[in-house]
């Protein structure tokens, strides 16, 4: 039972960390129409940057996951203004392009000031676990847990009860009638792509201190998150939340009971299946 | 004489001497050309600190050659060009990176990869062009091609895996041991090379494979929680996802200090597993094969290049960059002994081997088998204690 336990929390906490990544991405997929493949290069600035504010300045960690948060939603503000807004209404590849172009950029510029080796935010608990129902769970990871769960908490409220909230989920709805309404678009992609990058961000600083950080520690969880984005549907944000936590759990599990070697076959069929079944999960919506 | 004559004859002598002076010039310096050596290596994802390492020990190396005018094979005087190329870990990128280094930059010899899984196919792309590759990562007879002009840095993994079991059933005396490996060609093949083993002397190996890219062991720890008679642990996986494996063991209570013991396997000293396992974690009775940084510090030419490197990059020469370095100084060996730089067939025979060794630069002797393994190569084993990295014994191979 224990040890049920402690695969549930290592699940749940994977899971949470996908489901930021994954909102943050269907934000600008639905919002903007972009398949943001720099996604988890701004998740990787993220987690460098909290490591560089605890390491160096010795600033407190969650005060560091939040600063490094606003300053990649900043960087995101640059990479619209300059890539993204100059290729509106460009074919979809174009937009591509642009995004992996900021990837590699960013992932370059990372090896170029940070090097090659994997890094990790200390801090002096890093090596404290705490004991929930006999199962261990470290204190980082737990933070990582809670951490996720509130910034999703916090961003089901911007969308539910907050102006600019409710404007892209119209925008997300029907982009042309959210417009005619005299919804400023230029703005809510402004706000979309600044609150993507800031979630990612937000991710990468609390898994920084629970996984190894390196260049490419991105690229993964964003294939992953544009997997449950396709299964759950772009426009569908509670969706996409439930399918990462999901996949998290389902590959944990799998890897615990089942084989390693199936880990991400498990975890997408499980994801399939209950999305098929569960075709009832509410979705977020504009109040008409 | 007339005037005119005298000009006509003065400019004919000028002519002539021009001519001679020109001539003996010319047989005294020897022409010159440039050879290009390419790098098939991951310079980007997460081998990138291997690729990028490995490259500048190469690029030490050959610009050390060029600074000091080549090398002269048959009156021609030959500098060498690098040319990288990036695999970014992706099989199929590193054989369309050979195939344009073959191709397009017309290149004989090629250096790569890092990853063994990105090594073996560009293996079928150098055989068919009749190439030379010069493979820097760890090989396992399990997956053997028959490659001709095959060149390797590391020892096969199944030479090192019998006198390492050995140092590790005179040091830890196991009764079962559990290998954690990755699941990839290479480490697939150092579960089969360690399996034979230690089933050899008698001990069981259970194994425990994970996913190439993963950093989360929760799970492998809650199993590892239930073998209870393992009193050894093997783990594979490189660098700092080594130090994530035995970080997390250590968050969920396994200090290690008693049993099971872990035994980090290759690669382990270095690429950020200090900074991820951490100091506190207090990880004991582990220890590493890496061995040809700390021999290759032994020497004075190799604390004179660790010095090089420190100053240029402000880290410690590890076996990446002295590998690159020594490779790349038995090719050069290679090229001379051959006396031709054209005949890749005859360069592979020229290579240093067990009746002919070379030492290097670094003051390591090294020898290639018939089969292109590297031979003459050590394992230093390490102790990680309290945040320090210390030598513990040498472990020679079988020859």
């Amino acid at each position: 039972m224990e040890q049920v336990l402690q695969h549930l929390f290592s699940g749940l906490t994977i899971g949470f960390i996908y489901a930021l990544m994954t909102v943050g991405l269907a934000i600008i997929f639905g919002v903007m129409e972009i398949p943001n493949y720099a996604h988890g290069q701004f998740y990787m600035v993220g987690a460098y940057l909290s490591y560089f504010m605890v390491t160096y300045s010795g600033l407190n960690f969650f005060l560091a996951i939040i600063l490094s948060a606003i300053g990649v939603a900043l960087l995101g503000l640059l990479a619209e203004r300059i890539c993204f807004r100059p290729l509106r209404g460009a074919p979809l590849v174009m937009n591509l392009v642009a995004a992996v172009g900021i990837a590699l950029v960013l992932e370059n510029v990372a090896l170029a000031i940070f090097g090659f080796d994997d890094r990790f935010i200390r801090t002096y608990y890093s090596e404290s676990s705490v004991g929930i129902l006999g199962a261990t769970v470290s204190m980082h990871r737990l933070i990582a847990l809670v951490g996720s769960v509130v910034c999703i908490a916090g961003l089901f409220l911007f969308m539910t009860r907050m102006k600019i909230g409710k404007q892209m989920l119209a925008v997300v709805e029907d982009r042309e009638a959210a417009s005619l309404m005299g919804i400023r678009i230029n703005q809510i992609y402004t706000v979309a792509f600044m609150l993507s990058c800031g979630l990612a961000a937000f991710a990468g600083g609390l898994i920084g201190a629970v996984f190894p950080i390196s260049t490419a520690m991105g690229v993964m969880p964003t294939l992953k998150a544009f997997a449950v984005i396709v299964i759950a549907g772009s426009g569908n944000i509670i969706g996409c939340i439930y399918g990462g936590i999901l996949l998290g759990l389902a590959e944990v599990l799998c890897v615990a009971y089942i084989s390693p070697s199936i880990r991400d076959l498990f975890a997408f069929a499980t994801l399939i299946v209950v999305l098929l079944v569960k075709s009832t999960l509410p979705r977020l919506s504009v109040e008409k | 004489m007339k005037r005119s004559g005298i000009i006509g004859w003065t400019v004919i002598w000028g002519l002539l001497f021009t001519f001679i002076g020109f001539s003996f010039t010319s047989a005294q310096t020897p022409k010159s050309a440039e050879v290009p050596i390419a790098n098939v290596a991951s310079f980007s994802g997460p081998y990138a600190g291997y690729g990028q390492r490995w490259n500048r020990g190469i690029k030490f190396f050959l610009d050390e050659t060029n600074e000091a005018g080549g090398i002269l094979i048959s009156g021609v005087r030959y500098k060498f060009r690098l040319i990288n190329y990036d695999d970014r870990m992706d099989p199929s990128e590193g054989v369309r990176a050979t195939s344009r280094a073959i191709e397009e930059d017309k290149v004989n010899y090629i250096f790569g990869s890092t990853s063994y899984t990105v090594a073996r196919p560009m293996m079928d792309v150098t055989r068919k062009a009749n190439a030379m590759q010069l493979v820097m990562t760890g090989t396992a007879a399990a997956t053997e091609t028959g490659h001709p002009r095959l060149i390797r840095t590391i020892a096969n993994i199944d030479s090192r895996a019998e006198p390492f079991v050995k140092y590790l059933i005179k040091r830890f005396n196991p009764k079962k041991v559990l290998i954690v490996a990755q699941k990839y060609e290479y480490g697939l093949s150092q579960e089969i090379a360690y399996k034979k083993a230690f089933e050899a002397k008698g001990i069981t190996l259970l194994s425990e494979i994970v996913a190439l890219k993963e950093t989360d062991f929760y799970p492998q720890w809650g199993k590892i929680k239930g073998m209870s008679d393992v009193d050894l642990i093997l783990a594979c996986p490189p660098g700092g996802v080594l130090g994530a494996f035995i970080k997390q063991g250590s968050e969920l209570g396994f200090k290690v200090s008693g049993r099971p013991m872990i035994v980090g396997e290759a690669a382990a000293v270095y690429g950020g597993f200090a900074d991820v396992a951490g100091g506190p974690a207090n990880i004991e009775g582990f220890c590493s094969g890496d061995s040809v940084a700390a021999f290759a510090m032994r020497t004075p030419d190799g604390a004179k290049f660790n010095d090089k490197v420190k100053k240029a990059y402000g880290e410690v020469a590890d076996s990446w960059y002295t590998l690159g370095y020594i490779m790349t100084d038995n090719l050069i060996e290679a090229f001379r002994r051959a006396g031709t730089i054209t005949d890749v067939n005859r360069v592979r025979a020229a290579f240093p081997n067990n009746h002919e060794p070379y030492k290097s630069k670094l003051g390591l002797a090294w020898w290639f088998n018939e089969k292109g393994d590297l031979r003459g190569e050590c394992w230093q084993a390490f102790e990680f204690r309290s945040g320090e990295w210390k030598a513990l014994e040498v472990i020679p191979l079988e020859q």
